[in-house]
């Protein structure tokens, strides 16, 4: 608990009103821990305060400022990797609420969010509108503004790439209030992601919530898709699949393919109609395609890319099984459609055995066979059954970092409750990591992740420095979600 | 009955905070809408489920302070058991199918509320203040109403009814606490009233326990009086095996569903029990109801929770309203499995009324918004709140039981 909490907390509830701040024990235990539960120790917050604008923000940063109090920002705090729990205690902004999809600017595109604005919600506001953003496959009820802030994978057209954001407003720790692009510059018509000077929007991307709180947004739209079609292709074997893909990646007529092997397709099955075990287990192949071809402007350009797609599907030798999966999945292929386009509520399927592990980093798609063996390996090595808890998943994200590819490699059937298990976890990630960054398959980690980080920082160097430095000229007193990045 | 807790222990320790309960499912409302009343009411994450969950958590860890205790109360105090994160979190997160295999015939999320508060009755923190009178006019007059039990059948004013107890008949009309007493509420409804009208418009053989009729113990299980419910259930379950009825009709979702969910843990119930929409519905099949008067009116329906999320019967009472000469249905995109609570029941009204009349008039919004003249609905109680939030709201929108208008519908003989 922090010195003067009474004091603390009723300038807090001042602030954001009498039932919008506690300090109560429970109340507290409810942001204590989330899905990195085996990595980062559960740490209950001195304060949690519900915040509905930018001036509540600012007045409570400029509070725990004063009074050297961590701050953490969160957004719906979905996110399963540790980043919203409070490691040195300190206030909870919970901005869940702080939800408006605002100023929409049909001639440039763009529109504002807030933080708590959701996948879904989003997805629903823009369905039918002929505009679109930039959908991910994460679960509906995630912040599509924190996902943009700390950069995602977007399903929708992996060309749309992983930058959305045009321009922000960030309370800094010191209170003062910036904007970025040339919505900082006076005189600009409207919020333009290019402006003079280094690009500052930047700066506060891929952070997780360490320099300051993004208050709102402008991000951009595209298109609505006229013609979309998804597809899921089946195999028996790795190769013929990683082949037709880099296939579909080269001559670029899919909007967008992941594939999936068995373990993590399994969990996709919405439980209801989910069969038992064993006849899913028969039932499913080994490697999965799942995409999806989609146009805005052209159907005759649409339906050359069918033609491609079937004419490279028939090629690969796989099984058609777009409608099993599709049934499954969703029970009728209008709702699969409506899940592989826009953030669907299955992708919590995720979490179907419990917890979920993910270690996530870009690298070469020739590099799959590697990185399959030995994180496989390194599972086993821990007590994890290769077909049953390790997955492997390989999205292609060419053109916008380069020729590489997003890997996901996961442990799914993550037990918060065996302290057995976890140990092995902890030991399974340690080696994982120290084997990618050793073995030269890994270009970049996909998020600041705690664990991934923790390694990285070693080996920094002067590059390091650089970045302790920038934090310490943003955050002197280190009030931003402490211990979460870089210290 | 005994409650334990313990058995929460897997569920709640994965509770991934994913969050589909908070929300309903947008791919069928078309929108995006949260549909956790007193999550939406309090904000706060401890009043969602998740954060219920935590408090279950917490309290499991044995790591409560002495200050938590009015915020347990509060918490699982203002939720209706409406079902609504349940259905989400059983289609869409991991601990929904651990769930499904608890006490091995599957539970759901409002019955870890419901045991936290058998808890709490267990530690001697509840019952909370408002829910006291009702739980002694349960044990003094067999209602939560306060209303003497020997004016239970004046519902019935100059109608002749059998007493099943006494003849034979065919079917027994389980009447409920709030439709007995209903023409004693602020907004007055005549459920009971058209049901007779109907059953004996269907000559159909039937009666009532008149002023012998309990209550079905619905608002005792949902406020944590385990043992009370359980006095309830056994004595209805004897009496109803007693009597060589071969159906139970029902007005009440409450007492559907707690006949339906809820007595199977105490004891079997040998007559088949249906709501009277699923009644209504088999006549209509049967081509026995026959609704000749026009009752022309554009309306929409009120899932109640404890015929819908609780009970999955969705179909028949739309398959009556549209049965129905002249009725014209609009659904409200919030309907269903994703059908946003009236605020009343697991005890709101009675402790939080504030709370139950700002749910119910969201509820009216959202019917203001369709073009409707009326919201209909299948349930006492949820038409004592509707009512009282449309009047509340100024809005000019009738409240209907569809009972009621199946009555208008019926040519008198
Ligand atoms: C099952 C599952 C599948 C997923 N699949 C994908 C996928 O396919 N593609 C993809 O891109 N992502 C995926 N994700 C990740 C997901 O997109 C992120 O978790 C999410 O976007 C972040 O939203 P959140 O509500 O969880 O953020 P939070 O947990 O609230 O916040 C995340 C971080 O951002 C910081 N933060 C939040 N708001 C602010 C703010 N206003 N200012 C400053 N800092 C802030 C927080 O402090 C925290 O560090 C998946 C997640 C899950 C659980
Ligand atoms: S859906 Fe279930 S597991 Fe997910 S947050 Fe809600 S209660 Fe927890
Ligand atoms: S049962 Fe209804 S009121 Fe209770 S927590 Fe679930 S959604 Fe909220």
């Amino acid at each position: 608990m922090q010195p003067d909490s009474d004091h603390i907390i009723s300038i807090l509830k001042e602030v954001v009103g009498h039932g919008n701040a506690s300090a109560r024990n429970v109340d507290r235990a409810v942001y204590m821990k989330d899905q990195n539960w085996p990595f980062t120790a559960p740490q209950k917050p001195d304060y949690i305060v519900k915040v509905f604008n930018t001036a509540q923000i600012r007045s409570v940063i400029r509070l725990a400022y004063r009074h050297n109090i961590p701050v953490i920002p969160l957004a719906q705090g979905v996110n399963v990797r540790g980043l919203c729990i409070p490691t040195q205690g300190g206030i909870i902004m919970d901005m869940r609420h702080m939800n408006r999809i605002f100023n929409l600017n049909k001639e440039m595109m763009t529109v504002e969010i807030e933080p708590g604005v959701t996948g879904g919600e989003i997805a629903a506001y823009f369905a039918g509108s002929g505009l679109r953003p930039a959908h991910t496959s994460a679960p509906d009820t995630c912040s599509i503004f924190a996902n943009y802030l700390l950069r995602g994978l977007y399903h929708t057209q992996s060309s749309d790439g992983i930058d959305h954001i045009m321009s922000m407003e960030i309370v800094l720790p010191n209170g003062d209030i910036i904007q970025t692009g040339s919505a900082g510059v006076i005189g600009s018509a409207g919020p333009h992601g290019r402006s003079g000077g280094p690009d500052l929007t930047q700066l506060f991307m891929g952070v997780p919530g360490a320099f300051g709180v993004v208050t709102r947004m402008t991000v951009k739209l595209y298109p609505e898709f006229k013609w979309a079609k998804v597809f899921t292709y089946a195999y028996d074997e790795w190769e013929p699949a990683i082949e037709f893909m880099k296939d579909m990646e080269d001559k670029k007529y899919v909007a967008h393919v992941d594939l999936i092997d068995k373990v993590l397709l399994k969990t996709f099955m919405p439980i209801d109609i989910a069969l038992p075990e064993e006849t899913m287990d028969k039932l499913m192949p080994k490697i999965m395609l799942i995409g999806s071809v989609q146009d805005a402007f052209s159907e005759e350009r649409y339906n050359a890319n069918i033609k491609m797609l079937e004419g490279g599907f028939k090629k690969s030798g796989g099984k058609d099984f777009t409608t099993i999966v599709t049934q499954l999945m969703a029970g009728d292929p209008e709702g699969a459609r409506r899940e592989l386009l826009y953030g669907g509520r299955i992708t919590q399927g995720m979490c179907r055995y419990g917890y979920y592990h993910a270690l996530a980093f870009y690298g070469p798609l020739t590099k799959w066979k590697e990185i399959l063996s030995n994180t496989e390996r390194i599972a086993e090595e821990n007590g994890f059954d290769r077909e049953h808890d390790h997955s492997l998943l390989v999205i292609p994200t060419s053109p916008w970092t380069g020729q590489s590819c997003y890997y996901e490699v996961e442990i799914l059937t993550v037990d918060p409750t065996d302290d057995d298990q976890r140990v092995r976890l902890q030991k399974y990630a340690r080696e994982c990591i120290s084997w990618l960054l050793d073995s030269g398959v890994m270009y970049g980690w996909f998020r600041p992740y705690t664990d991934a980080m923790d390694a990285q920082l070693r080996r920094w160097g002067p590059t390091g420095e650089f970045m302790r430095n920038l934090k310490r000229m943003i955050d002197p007193k280190n009030i931003m979600n402490p211990g979460k990045f870089i210290f | 009955m005994e409650v334990k807790m313990d058995k929460w222990f897997d569920m709640v320790s994965n509770c991934c905070h994913c969050r589909p309960c908070a929300s309903g499912d947008w791919h069928a409302m078309g929108e995006w809408a949260e549909l956790c009343p007193k999550g939406l009411y309090f904000k706060m994450e401890s009043f969602y489920a998740p954060g219920a969950m935590e408090f279950v958590h917490a309290y499991l860890r044995g790591d409560i302070d002495p200050a938590d205790k009015d915020r347990y109360l509060e918490v699982f105090y203002t939720c209706t058991s409406c079902g609504a994160c349940t259905v989400q979190c059983e289609k869409y997160s991991g601990p929904g199918q651990k769930l499904k295999k608890v006490d091995g015939k599957g539970r759901h999320l409002y019955d870890i509320w419901e045991d936290m508060k058998a808890e709490m009755v267990r530690l001697g923190w509840a019952p909370i203040e408002e829910h006291k009178k009702l739980i002694q006019s349960i044990n003094e007059n067999d209602n939560p109403y306060a209303q003497s039990a020997a004016e239970r059948v004046k519902w019935c004013g100059k109608r002749k009814i059998k007493d099943a107890s006494k003849e034979n008949v065919d079917v027994l009309y389980f009447v409920g606490c709030t439709a007995s007493y209903g023409y004693r509420s602020r907004y007055p409804n005549e459920v009971a009233d058209a049901t007779a009208q109907i059953l004996d418009a269907l000559g159909v053989n039937w009666g009532t326990l008149g002023n012998d009729e309990m209550c079905c113990g619905s608002p005792s299980k949902r406020i944590g009086q385990y043992d009370q419910f359980e006095r309830l259930a056994k004595a209805n379950i004897e009496k109803f095996n007693s009597l060589g009825v071969k159906t139970i009709v029902t007005s009440c979702a409450g007492c559907y569903s707690a006949l339906k969910e809820l007595y199977p843990d105490v004891g079997e119930i040998k007559p088949k029990v249906m709501h009277i929409t699923e009644f209504l519905e088999r006549q209509l099949k049967k081509k026995a109801l026959k609704m000749d008067k026009e009752v022309k009116m554009k309306v929409t329906y009120h899932d109640p929770c404890h015929l819908g999320r609780h009970a999955h019967v969705y179909d028949a009472p739309r398959k009556v309203l549209e049965a129905i000469p002249g009725v014209e249905l609009v659904e409200f995109p919030q309907c269903r499995e994703n059908s946003w609570c009236c605020g009343a029941g697991a005890g709101v009204k009675a402790a939080y009324n504030d709370l139950a009349l700002w749910t119910s008039k969201r509820r009216i919004d959202q019917a203001e918004k369709l073009d409707v003249e009326a919201v209909t609905s299948a349930c006492p109680f949820c038409y004592r709140n509707l009512a009282e939030g449309a009047a509340d709201s100024g809005s000019k929108l009738k409240v209907f039981d569809i009972t009621e208008l199946v009555a208008k519908a019926i040519a008198k003989k």
